[in-house]
C-alpha cells in the first residue's frame, strides 16, 4: 500500500510549515509531516523523536496527527507536553533524540498554526522542507511499529533554566508571556527565582486576548511598558507565542531593541569569556558590532533569520548570537539554541549586577545612533532577489563600499543602509542608521533612489 | 521563593452588589471563572493602607468554601497583605471572625457564608467584608466595593503556592505569612472572660442537660469544644455537630420549622433543660426550654434583665438596642434599669456605632439575632452561654425564668406574619397606600384601641447623625399594642411583606394564652389598615413566626 500526501504550496515556508487552519492546513498535513519526516529520521538510523505543542486551540488535533504519522514510521514518540519551542529543543538534546516536531503557530494570529521541525540540533529550512513535501507526495515512506510515550519536560526544563540564576540580588521583573506557550511554564520558573515578579497575560489562551503574540511589533509591548511603570519594576520581558523570541522594556518603560539588548548581554559575556565571538544579523546597529570589538570580542555579521544565525554561530564557535526580531542564542552555559526565557534570565542577571545603574541607564550609555526600524516594502517573490541584484550591480559599478552577507549593507561616512530580500515574505527589507538627522535623511534618500531605479514604490519622500 | 503575582484581565459581572450581609449568589455563579476573583479584588481596591497588614479569613464550611479560601489567600498575597489569619480547615464562624479581627487588631476580615441559606453545589454561597472594628462593612464601604465591581479590568493573584489550611501554624505564600489558627481558641477565651464557666460547669455537674443543634454548620466545633469540652456538658449534647458542605441537606436556619430535630428533642417530660440552635455561620440563635419556645424578642429582654449575673456584664448595661420591628419587651427592661433603649432600623450594622460609642451594651433583633459589645456581630453561641450563665445562677427552668420575667415586666405577645413571593408592584402599592394614610391615623380608634402614633420609621444615628428613612411603617396604640409593616426583597423572585403584631399584657393571670388568639383582633386590624387580602389576593400569610 502506498500513502501519499500533497501539501498546499503556501504552507511550505522557509523556516517552518505554516498556514491558516481549516483553509490550507489541517490534521491530514500533520499526519503527512509525521510520515515524511519520520521516514527521513528512520532512514538515517533515528529511533526516538520528541513532539512539543503550544497552547493554540487547533494544536491538540495537529499534534495527535503528527504523533500518529511518526509512530507509523516505527519511531518512539516522546510527547513532552505544552510548553515553548525551546523546551522541545531542550528535550531533543536531553533525550538525544533523532529529531523533534513542534506544533506551533509561533507569533502568528490565533487561526494560524504550523510545525517546526528539528533534525539533530538544527531546524529544517526551505529546501529540506520542500524535500519532505516531495517525499510525502511520492509516497517514499517507511512503515514500522512505533510507540508513544508521555514524557512531560516542563519541570526538567525549568530546572535547567533556573540553573542560570546564580543567586545575585533579588530582582523585580514584569513578565508578559502574551498568553502563549511560555505561560505554561512561567509559574514553575518564578517559583524558583527570588525577587518580585508581576505577570500579565499569564494564562495559556489560544485566542490571545491580551494582544497578538509578537513582541517585535512595538504596539504589542504597550501593556508591558505600562506595567513596568505602574509596578516600578527594574525591567519587563515579553515573549512570542512559542517563546523562542524575547522583547524587553527598560525601567523607564522604553523598548530595548534586540541589538541594544545583545550589546548589553555581550558586555557581561566578554567579561567572563574574553575574546569570544558574537554573531548578529545584517539588520543590527553598527553600535553592536563596534561595542563587541571595543570590549575585545569578535563581532561577526551574519545573514538574517534564525537558521543562518545559528549556522554562523556554529561555524565561528560563537558563544552569543542574536537576530533583530528577538531571537537570542546562548552557547555559553547553554545549548546554543534561541530561547526567550533563557535570554530573559541572563538579562535579569546582568541587571541585578548593575552597580548604581538601572537598565535604562545602561541603555543610555550605549553610543547613540539614529535609525529606522526594519522597513518591509512589498515586492513580488520573483522580483525581490532581482531588485537586490540590480542594486548590487549599480553599487559595484559605482565602486561603493558594501557588505554582501545578506543583500547589501552599504557603509557611508554618515552611517549605513541595508537592502535585502525577505526570506519569509514577498517583501524587501530595509533599514538605515546614521549619526545625525541629516545623515539619516541622506541615507534614506540614497536607498530611495536605488529602489526607484528598480521600480519599487517608496513610501517616503 | 519569588513573590510572583499574576495580573489577570477581567470584565465586570453585573449584579455584584453586596447587601447588608455581603454578596450572596448560587454556587454555580461563584464558580464562573473570575467571578469570585472580581469581587475580592473589588474589596481590596476599595480599601486603602493595608500593605503589610493582617486579614482574617474563614467561612462556615459550606460547599466552595475551600476553593474560595485558596483563591482569596493567593489574592491577598498578590495585593500586599502581610499576614492572613485563617481558621483551620477554612472554618471560622462570623462571631469568631469579629472576635479575631478585634483581638489581633487586624485590618479587616472576609467571611465566607450565606448565613442560613442552604449549601451545596446547587445552593448558595456568600462573601462579606468586615472592617477593623470587627463588624460588617458599613454602607459607604459596600457601595465603594460595588462601584469597583462595575469598573474592574484586572485582578492580582499568585499562580501557585497553595497553603495547607488543615495544618496549624505559620506558612508562607510569596512574601505573605499565613497563620492557620484554631478556629475556636480565641473565641472560647473571650467567652470564658464574659461568663462564669465554673458556675456553668457546676450546673452541668448537677445533671442539667442541654441540646445544641449545630445544624451541620459552623457552630459545631465551637459548641463541641465549649459546651462539651470546657463546660462539661454530656457527650452528645451537641447534635449535628460536624460542619458539612451541604449542611446534611438541611436548611441551617434556627427556627421552629428548620430546627425540627431540636424541637422534637425538646418536647416531652424527658426533654433536656435547655435547647438551642445556631445558623450556618453561627451568628443567630434560637432558645427553647422544655416544651417552651422563647421568642427572640423575649430572649433579648430576659438576657438584658439578667445580664448582671454574668461576670462580663456585672458592671451593668449602658443601654439596650433593638431593631424597630423587635418587640418592645426590652424597652420595659431598659426603663426599669433606668437606661436607654435604642430603636434602630433592621440590620446589625446599625448597632455598630452605638456599641463603639458605649451607648449600648446588649442588642438584638426579632430575626434570631442577639449580641453585645464583646464583638461587632450577632453571636449565636454567646446567647446560649448567657442563658446558661443565667440558669446556673437562678437554678430555675427556662420557662420559669421567662414567666417570672413576664410577671415582673408584663408580657409582649408578639408574632410576625410573612407574605412571601408577592407581586412587587402590588406590594409597593400597598406600602404607598399605607404611607399616604398615616397622617390621619393618630387619634383614631379601632375596636376600642386608639392610635397614638403612625409613621414611617426614620432613624437618626445618635453617633454620626446620619439619617435612614422609610425603614418600616409603625402604627402604635395607646395601650402599647403595635403593628409594623416592612417590605423586603423587591427582587426577581417577588417581594416579601412582613407584618409584626404585638400586644402588651401586664396582667400575669393572662400570660398563658395562645399568641395568635390573643393577637386575633390586631391581626384583623392589620389587614383592615393595609388592605392586605384585597391588594395581594392572599387570604393568609406564608409563614407565621
Amino acid at each position: 500500500m502506498t500513502e501519499t500526501h500533497r501539501f498546499h504550496p503556501v504552507v511550505l515556508r522557509e523556516y517552518d510549515i505554516r498556514g491558516v487552519v481549516g483553509r490550507d492546513l489541517g490534521p491530514a498535513d500533520g499526519y503527512g509531516i509525521g510520515r515524511a519526516f519520520g521516514s527521513a529520521l528512520v532512514e538515517t538510523g533515528g529511533r526516538v523523536v520528541c513532539v512539543g505543542q503550544d497552547g493554540r486551540l487547533s494544536t491538540a488535533a495537529l499534534e495527535a496527527a503528527v504523533v500518529a504519522g511518526l509512530v507509523a514510521c516505527g519511531l518512539e514518540v516522546r510527547r513532552i507536553g505544552l510548553g515553548p519551542t525551546p523546551m522541545l529543543n531542550y528535550a531533543v538534546r536531553r533525550h538525544q533524540a533523532a529529531g523533534g516536531v513542534m506544533v506551533t503557530g509561533s507569533h502568528n494570529p490565533a487561526d494560524h498554526n504550523g510545525f517546526k521541525l528539528i533534525d539533530g540540533d538544527a531546524y529544517l529550512t526551505g529546501d529540506a522542507i520542500r524535500g519532505l513535501a516531495a517525499r510525502a507526495a511520492d509516497g517514499r515512506l517507511v512503515r514500522g511499529e512505533g510507540r508513544v510515550v508521555l514524557y512531560p519536560m516542563a519541570v526538567d526544563y525549568i530546572e535547567c533554566l533556573a540553573g542560570a540564576w546564580d543567586g545575585g540580588r533579588a530582582p523585580s521583573v514584569a513578565w508578559d508571556p502574551g498568553n502563549g506557550a511560555v505561560a505554561a511554564v512561567l509559574p514553575l520558573l518564578l517559583q524558583r527565582l527570588p525577587g518580585r515578579h508581576v505577570v500579565i497575560n499569564g494564562t495559556v489562551d489560544g485566542t490571545f486576548p491580551g494582544h497578538p503574540p509578537d513582541p517585535a511589533e512595538p504596539r504589542n509591548l504597550r501593556q508591558l511598558q505600562d506595567l513596568v511603570l505602574t509596578e516600578g519594576t527594574e525591567l519587563g520581558v515579553a515573549f512570542d507565542g512559542d517563546g523562542d523570541r524575547i522583547g524587553v522594556v527598560d525601567d523607564q518603560g522604553r523598548v530595548v531593541c534586540a541589538d541594544q539588548l545583545l550589546a548589553i548581554l555581550a558586555e557581561s559575556l566578554l567579561k567572563a569569556r574574553p575574546g569570544a565571538a558574537v554573531v548578529a544579523d545584517v539588520k543590527a546597529s553598527q553600535v553592536l558590532f563596534d561595542e563587541v570589538r571595543r570590549l575585545g570580542g569578535r563581532a561577526i555579521m551574519g545573514r538574517s533569520g534564525r537558521s543562518p544565525i545559528q549556522r554562523k554561530m556554529a561555524e565561528s564557535q560563537a558563544l552569543l548570537g542574536g537576530e533583530m526580531s528577538g531571537h537570542i542564542f546562548w552557547a555559553d552555559g547553554y545549548y546554543g539554541f534561541d530561547d526567550g526565557l533563557y535570554a530573559a534570565l541572563r538579562l535579569i542577571r546582568v541587571v541585578s549586577r548593575l552597580a548604581g545603574e538601572t537598565l535604562a541607564g545602561r541603555v543610555d550609555r550605549l553610543p547613540h545612533r539614529l535609525n529606522t526600524p526594519e522597513m518591509r516594502l512589498p515586492c513580488a517573490d520573483e522580483r525581490k532577489f532581482v531588485v537586490v541584484d540590480e542594486v548590487r550591480a549599480r553599487l559595484t559599478a559605482d565602486g561603493a563600499a558594501f557588505d554582501g552577507t545578506d543583500g547589501v549593507r552599504v557603509g557611508t561616512p554618515d552611517g549605513w543602509w541595508l537592502l535585502r530580500a525577505s526570506h519569509t515574505e514577498a517583501a524587501l527589507s530595509a533599514r538605515c542608521e546614521a549619526l545625525s538627522p541629516d545623515g539619516l535623511k541622506e541615507l534614506r534618500h540614497q536607498l530611495g533612489t536605488h529602489l526607484r531605479l528598480s521600480g519599487v514604490a517608496v513610501p517616503w519622500g | 521563593m519569588a513573590d510572583a503575582l499574576f495580573i489577570h484581565p477581567t470584565r465586570p459581572f453585573p449584579g455584584q452588589k453586596p447587601g447588608t450581609s455581603g454578596l450572596r449568589k448560587k454556587v454555580s455563579e461563584f464558580q464562573q471563572p473570575n467571578y469570585l476573583e472580581n469581587f475580592v479584588q473589588a474589596i481590596f481596591d476599595s480599601l486603602e493602607g493595608f500593605e503589610g497588614a493582617t486579614l482574617v479569613l474563614g467561612g462556615d464550611g459550606r460547599y466552595f468554601n475551600r476553593e474560595a479560601i485558596d483563591i482569596i489567600l493567593r489574592m491577598a498575597a498578590a495585593n500586599g497583605f502581610g499576614r492572613v489569619l485563617v481558621g483551620q480547615g477554612g472554618i471560622l464562624s462570623t462571631p469568631a471572625v469579629s472576635c479575631i479581627i478585634r483581638k489581633y487588631r487586624a485590618f479587616g476580615g472576609i467571611v465566607l457564608s450565606a448565613s442560613h441559606n442552604p449549601g451545596g453545589p446547587h445552593e448558595d454561597f456568600g462573601i462579606k467584608y468586615n472592617i477593623g472594628a470587627g463588624g460588617p462593612a458599613p454602607e459607604k464601604v459596600t457601595a465603594a466595593i460595588h462601584a469597583k465591581t462595575m469598573a474592574i479590568s484586572q485582578y492580582r493573584i499568585l499562580p501557585t503556592g497553595a497553603v495547607d489550611i488543615d495544618r496549624l501554624g505559620e506558612q508562607r505564600l510569596g512574601a505573605m505569612r499565613v497563620e492557620v489558627i484554631d478556629p475556636v481558641a480565641d473565641y472560647a477565651l473571650l467567652m470564658e472572660q464574659l461568663f462564669d464557666f465554673a458556675a456553668i460547669r457546676r450546673l452541668f455537674a448537677s445533671g442539667f442537660r442541654v441540646c445544641f443543634d449545630a445544624m451541620h454548620a459552623v457552630t459545631g466545633p465551637y459548641a463541641h469544644a465549649i459546651l462539651e469540652g470546657r463546660l462539661g456538658a454530656a457527650a452528645g449534647s451537641v447534635i449535628n455537630g460536624t460542619p458539612l458542605p451541604d449542611f446534611g441537606g438541611g436548611h441551617p436556619d434556627p427556627n421552629l420549622v428548620h430546627a425540627h430535630a431540636l424541637v422534637r428533642a425538646m418536647t416531652g417530660p424527658d426533654a433536656p433543660d435547655l435547647g438551642a440552635a445556631s445558623d450556618g455561620d453561627g451568628d443567630r440563635n434560637m432558645i427553647l426550654g422544655r416544651d417552651f419556645y422563647v421568642t427572640p424578642s423575649d430572649s433579648l429582654a430576659v438576657l438584658a434583665a439578667n445580664a448582671g449575673l454574668a461576670p462580663g456584664y456585672a458592671r451593668g448595661l449602658t443601654g439596650i438596642a433593638r431593631s424597630m420591628p423587635t418587640s418592645q419587651a426590652a424597652d420595659r427592661v431598659a426603663a426599669a434599669l433606668g437606661i436607654r433603649c435604642y430603636e434602630t432600623p433592621t440590620g446589625w450594622k446599625f448597632f455598630g456605632n452605638l456599641l463603639d460609642a458605649g451607648l449600648a451594651t446588649i442588642c438584638g433583633e426579632e430575626s434570631f439575632g442577639t449580641g453585645s459589645d464583646h464583638l461587632r456581630e450577632k453571636d449565636g453561641l454567646w446567647a446560649v452561654l448567657m442563658w446558661l450563665n443565667v440558669l446556673a445562677e437562678r437554678r430555675q427552668s427556662v420557662a420559669a425564668v421567662v414567666r417570672d420575667h413576664w410577671a415582673r415586666y408584663g408580657r409582649n405577645y408578639y408574632s410576625r406574619h410573612d407574605y412571601e413571593g408577592l407581586d412587587s408592584a402590588a406590594a409597593e402599592g400597598l406600602m404607598d397606600h399605607l404611607r399616604a394614610s398615616l397622617d390621619g391615623l393618630a387619634g383614631q380608634s379601632f375596636g376600642g384601641r386608639e392610635v397614638s402614633l403612625a409613621d414611617d420609621f426614620a432613624y437618626a444615628d445618635p453617633v454620626d447623625g446620619s439619617v435612614s428613612r422609610q425603614q418600616g411603617i409603625r402604627v402604635i396604640f395607646t395601650d402599647g399594642a403595635r403593628i409594623v409593616y416592612r417590605l423586603s426583597g423587591t427582587g426577581t423572585e417577588g417581594a416579601t411583606l412582613r407584618v409584626y403584631i404585638e400586644r402588651y399584657e401586664p396582667d400575669p393571670s393572662k400570660h398563658d394564652q395562645e399568641t395568635q388568639t390573643v393577637l386575633a383582633g390586631l391581626i384583623g386590624l392589620a389587614d383592615q389598615l393595609a388592605g392586605i387580602r384585597q391588594r395581594t389576593g392572599r387570604n393568609s400569610p406564608t409563614v407565621i413566626t
